[in-house]
């Protein structure tokens, strides 16, 4: 007597599209490279052209700084099946705002810390400073041909694909664009700290995993730098005239956190930015970790 | 002369819930029930404070009354009342109970129980009648009045001995009762139970006990500014009693079983044809019942299992941070069942078109509360969820909810459809698929799934199994 379920259906909604392919894929054990080498269980097939594999590395200073590899969006966040799901329980508003320039909308007024929580709330998080230079290190190598840079599903991305979104994020034009990088300055004990890599407590606060005193850097205001010339905790460490960037130094107010942003008359890395600060043009993009 | 508008159930409801603020017989303006979230402002510079606002055209609903409301229009809905002496515990559920069951008031008084230590069986169920008894040798059982009231209030049920709360438990889980071997149906309607936080007059309820509780509401003291509206109903000790603000009005009389029909065929919103409420409640359920110390074999990996060295005193497992680890035991199948209905009726009483997530998620804290058991890693975490066992299950529907996205997400959740879709269809564009092919999808199907490492993958990997051994040992179904 067999008194087993007849429910062999899904116990949570599935988009049923693309699942005879999954079925011919397992039955054939062709299964696109995926996993083992460049890809990540974390996102669908469907949007794994949406992120870039930024590689894993080690930055050194008085300590060792390292990350393994990561999968980064090539788009800021906008709004999605996911976001729908979960914006009701957020506490915040979130409606998509602004658009890059190849039409892809996203999502902006949005201030520091809603920023972070909406990367976590989706399983991902928001790249540190040192990861946000390292990827606009990568994205200006790849776009002039120095690096082979891949998708997530490991196909190698074109150049006019990486020179497109390093120009979203740096070239100087309108309109207003800017994004919100997981670092925040803080005091203590008298000294300068950087706070990063925030997680949430139980009661739904950031909370920084690392929290240090800042390594040597430059103490400079709307200076040029160059991207190969950052600390390891992400803070430039020489004035270069010939830079790709301008760049703000942190200030000991206890009320500084990191963002890029970019239009007519800049593009600069700014350490001093107020963290309740917001503005349509100003959202944030997603990093998920490479299982 | 005009026409009046006829008034649909579901505003006749809403009518009355009105009039009971409206005429100052529950006033408590500390709402804490959101069917969407507000806006959060944060006070005393982040400390971790914050002050709810309403957008435009919101509601919002204070605990107490939504749940006394909601419970009084279900068929023997059962709600625990729990608080301070003195903050209007009991007279809410008088209140309710009369406007939206259409019980007098003065029937709902006479028959309410009033817990004690020597509380008997006979002043609860039933006595034989003593002049036949006496006289023939007969025994007839006469059920008493709090039988066969529609709304049942046993005050101070946390007073009561285990012996008597047994019967009670039997009354909340099936309307029935036994009386001298004579089985007895109590009259349909709501049962509260009101408790005072424990002293030394109080017996403990056992888990069993508040499982029988569809809901639970923890009645705060009204803030001060609802004082005033409160005072102007009259004082009852000074100026006498409240017929007037007791009336229901003649064109807002109830018809229950229409109300009922209503809620029950209340759509649920759906996506690829998954009901979508349904679905997040029963991955709340599949998340907290799995249990790495009750078994290193999952077919008894659950809570239910762990009755020697549960979560708080097994040893660290694979898990260590998955949702499961946050409570000591799983949620009963009873529980599963009164999620939907109640989200169901939440959605009626908003005005909503149909039930969503969104809906379950604002009222589950008042479905758990009471019936969770929080581990010392919880408690560690946030020592407030020792008091505000609310919070905790907020927090815990976060985590669930946080799985749940990420599984949206995930390659696991289409590998899981993929192998469902083929064992249930049994074919692959079209043409039939050998048991050979339908093993090779399925295991592999398996293999994909497991490369997760989270709990939420185990129950995938679990239920594509079942289904495909349930095909096996019945290929014709």
């Amino acid at each position: 007597m067999n008194n087993q379920t007849n429910n062999s259906r899904p116990l949570i909604p599935v988009n049923p599209k693309g699942l005879e392919e999954i079925a011919k894929a397992l039955l054939e054990r062709v299964e696109e490279k995926k996993g083992e080498e460049l890809g990540s269980v974390d996102i669908p097939d469907s949007e794994k052209e949406n992120y870039m594999i930024l590689e894993g590395r080690e930055h050194n200073g008085t300590k060792k700084y390292e990350y393994g590899d990561l999968f980064v969006s090539l788009h800021r966040v906008g709004i999605s099946p996911s976001i729908e799901r979960i914006k009701s329980s957020l506490g915040f508003a979130l409606a998509n705002t602004a658009q890059e320039q190849d039409g892809t909308h996203y999502i902006g007024n949005i201030n520091w810390s809603e920023a972070l929580k909406l990367n976590l709330r989706l399983g991902g998080k928001t790249l540190n400073l040192r990861q946000g230079i390292d990827f606009l290190a990568d994205l200006k190598d790849g776009a002039e041909s120095r690096k082979i840079l891949h998708y997530a599903s490991g196909r190698v991305i074109p150049n006019h694909v990486l020179q497109r979104v390093f120009n979203e994020i740096v070239e100087v034009r309108n309109p207003y664009r800017a994004e919100w990088f997981d670092a925040d300055f803080k005091v203590v004990n008298g000294v300068l700290h950087i706070n990063y890599d925030h997680q949430l407590n139980v009661k739904g606060v950031l909370v920084p995993r690392f929290s240090e005193p800042l390594e040597a850097y430059l103490d400079g205001q709307g200076v040029k730098v160059s991207l190969s010339e950052f600390n390891r905790q992400g803070l430039a460490t020489k004035k270069n005239d010939r830079g790709e960037i301008l760049y703000w130094r942190p200030l000991p107010d206890n009320k500084s956190v990191a963002r890029f942003v970019a239009d007519s008359g800049r593009a600069l890395l700014s350490c001093v930015w107020d963290p309740s600060d917001r503005n349509a043009g100003l959202g944030v993009r997603q990093v998920r970790k490479k299982n | 002369m005009t026409e009046e508008k006829k008034l649909t159930n579901q505003e006749k409801v809403r009518a009355l819930y009105d009039v009971i603020g409206n005429r100052g017989l529950y006033v408590n303006t500390n709402m804490d029930v959101f069917p969407e979230a507000p806006e959060t402002i944060a006070l005393a510079g982040g400390s971790g404070y914050g002050i709810n606002l309403l957008k435009p055209g919101q509601r919002a609903y204070a605990s107490p009354l939504l749940f006394a409301t909601l419970t009084s229009l279900l068929n023997h809905g059962t709600m625990l009342i729990t608080g301070a002496p003195g903050i209007g515990k009991t007279t809410g559920a008088e209140f309710a109970g009369h406007f939206f069951t259409g019980t007098p008031l003065e029937e709902i008084l006479a028959s309410e129980i009033q817990g004690h230590p020597q509380l008997t069986e006979e002043k609860i169920v039933a006595s034989f009648d003593i002049g036949k008894l006496v006289k023939d040798g007969e025994k007839v059982v006469i059920p008493n009045r709090f039988l066969q009231c529609p709304v049942k209030i046993l005050d101070e049920g946390n007073r009561n001995p285990p012996d008597v709360l047994s019967i009670m438990m039997r009354l909340a889980d099936t309307g029935k009762a036994v009386y001298g071997g004579q089985l007895l149906q109590a009259t349909q309607g709501p049962l509260f139970v009101t408790a005072n936080y424990a002293d030394e007059g109080t017996f403990q309820f056992t888990p069993p006990f508040l499982d029988r509780f569809d809901v639970a509401v923890m009645v705060t003291s009204p803030p001060a500014w609802d004082l005033r509206k409160i005072r102007s109903r009259g004082d009852e000790k000074l100026n006498g009693g409240l017929e007037t603000a007791l009336k229901i009005p003649a064109h807002l009389q109830l018809d229950f079983d229409a109300i009922r029909k209503e809620i029950k065929d209340i759509p649920q919103s759906e996506e690829y044809g998954v009901p979508q409420m349904t679905a997040f409640a029963d991955f709340m359920y599949g998340t907290l019942r799995f249990s790495e110390a009750a078994s290193s074999d999952l077919s008894r990996a659950t809570k239910g299992n762990a009755w020697r060295v549960n979560q708080d005193n097994a040893p660290p497992g694979h898990f260590n941070d998955a949702p499961s680890t946050y409570t000591v035991n799983e949620l009963s199948v009873r529980t599963a069942m009164a999620m939907p209905r109640y989200a169901r009726a939440f959605a009626w009483l908003n005005g909503d078109k149909e039930v969503t997530p969104d809906h379950l998620k604002a009222i589950m804290p008042y479905l758990l509360w009471h019936k969770i058991i929080p581990t010392q890693k919880a408690l560690a975490e946030d020592p407030h969820f020792a008091n505000d066992r609310i919070a905790l299950v907020r927090d815990l529907v976060q985590r669930v909810e946080t799985d749940y996205t990420e599984l949206n997400g995930s390659d696991a959740l289409r590998n899981y459809a993929t192998a469902l879709q083929i064992i249930r269809t049994r074919e692959l564009g079209g043409k039939p698929l050998s048991q050979d092919k339908i093993r090779t999808i399925t295991g592999r199907a398996i293999e994909e799934i497991g490369k997760v490492d989270k709990a939420y993958a185990l129950n995938l990997a679990q239920h594509v199994a079942a289904e495909y051994n349930a095909k096996v040992l019945n290929p014709n179904e």
